[in-house]
């Protein structure tokens, strides 16, 4: 039975990617006030080609390769001398970007919305390893060691962001 | 259940992102009405800690077409359990029983009041009877109490309700 007189609880874009996050053991999420609007902040990073490259220093290019709706393809690149290609299928929609690495060793998340004036951002990225469910939980605890690298990745990222915002 | 929602479980059992992200947004309203009813004002922040439950033990769920019931468990559970820790203190007697006075015509503020007068483990019984239509014999052995437990605590609740909302 639907009654829309109870009342409802909502998790929102960023609530997600906190419980997302939850799901892998490796997973680092950090989120920052970003003192713009949400047009503003979203309108940068939504932009994948444009500002993925910008914020992030570890990639020389990306390219959306196929876009079919809110499903994307994008490649991208590695900055440096081995310029390593990384598959990514993109979720991208109003207050949310979910990026899955091929053959989905890596997912990296942004989620915002308005609070106030300003932007909730959430970053996520974390090792994602796939098998069956024994075999991931026996990993836990390697997947678990590898938080340490995107911790320090994550914050850079959100630092990218804000300077290119002139936040 | 929907066969692709089943397909969309194993796949995140198995370790896929985007599939993940599929069933939490397929859980998410269901999970929202359950914990909005019995958390109340709590409401958000038991959704995000019941949704992080489900996707960490997700791997544990053995038959995927098994979500629905499975993920009602832990929604309960979680909200009764930040509703208990939160600020909804029930409001005393006399107040439940001025609460009985809810016209047909009840507004979602009066539905509110009515809920926030009992304590959430009576909320919970009130849910899984009338939002989720499940029998009494159910809802103690999802509760973990006895079925008189559960007759006496609908009794309480329904005192709070009129006809068409009990019956």
């Amino acid at each position: 039975m639907t009654d829309d007189r109870w009342p409802t609880a909502a998790l929102g874009e960023v609530g997600r990617m906190r419980v997302l996050a939850a799901a892998f053991p490796g997973a680092f999420l950090e989120e920052r006030l970003v003192p713009r609007s949400f047009e503003t902040v979203w309108g940068y990073l939504s932009d994948l080609e444009r500002s993925i490259p910008d914020f992030d220093r570890t990639v020389g290019g990306l390219r959306i390769v196929r876009r079919d709706g809110e499903r994307l393809e994008a490649r991208a690149r590695a900055a440096g001398p081995v310029p390593l290609a990384t598959t990514f299928d993109v979720d991208l929609r109003p207050g949310w970007c979910w990026m899955v690495a091929r053959p989905a060793f890596y997912v990296v998340g942004f989620a915002a919305e308005p609070e106030g004036d300003q932007t909730r951002l959430a970053h996520m990225e974390a090792l994602s390893v796939p098998g069956p469910p024994g075999l991931r939980a026996a990993l836990g605890p390697l997947l678990r060691m590898s938080r340490f690298g995107v911790a320090r990745h994550v914050p850079r990222d959100l630092d990218g962001i804000g300077r290119a915002l002139g936040a | 259940m929907e066969p692709d929602v089943a397909e969309a479980v194993s796949r995140a059992q198995r370790g896929d992102p985007m599939a993940l992200d599929g069933v939490v947004r397929t859980l998410a309203p269901y999970v929202g009405r359950i914990c909005g009813a019995i958390a109340l004002s709590d409401g958000d922040d038991a959704m995000q800690e019941a949704m992080m439950a489900i996707v960490r033990n997700l791997g544990s769920l053995r038959e995927p077409r098994a979500l629905w019931s499975w993920a009602r468990r832990i929604a309960v559970r979680e909200a009764v359990r930040v509703a208990r820790r939160g600020r909804d203190i029930p409001l005393d007697q006399p107040m439940l029983a001025a609460s009985a006075t809810v016209p047909d015509g009840a507004t979602a503020v009066e539905v509110r009041h009515v809920l926030a007068s009992m304590p959430p483990a009576q909320r919970a019984v009130l849910v899984l009877r009338h939002l989720e239509g499940m029998s009494e014999e159910e809802t103690a052995a999802m509760l973990g109490v006895a079925v008189g437990t559960v007759k006496s605590r609908l009794h309480r609740a329904t005192r709070a309700f009129r006809a068409r909302w009990s019956a």
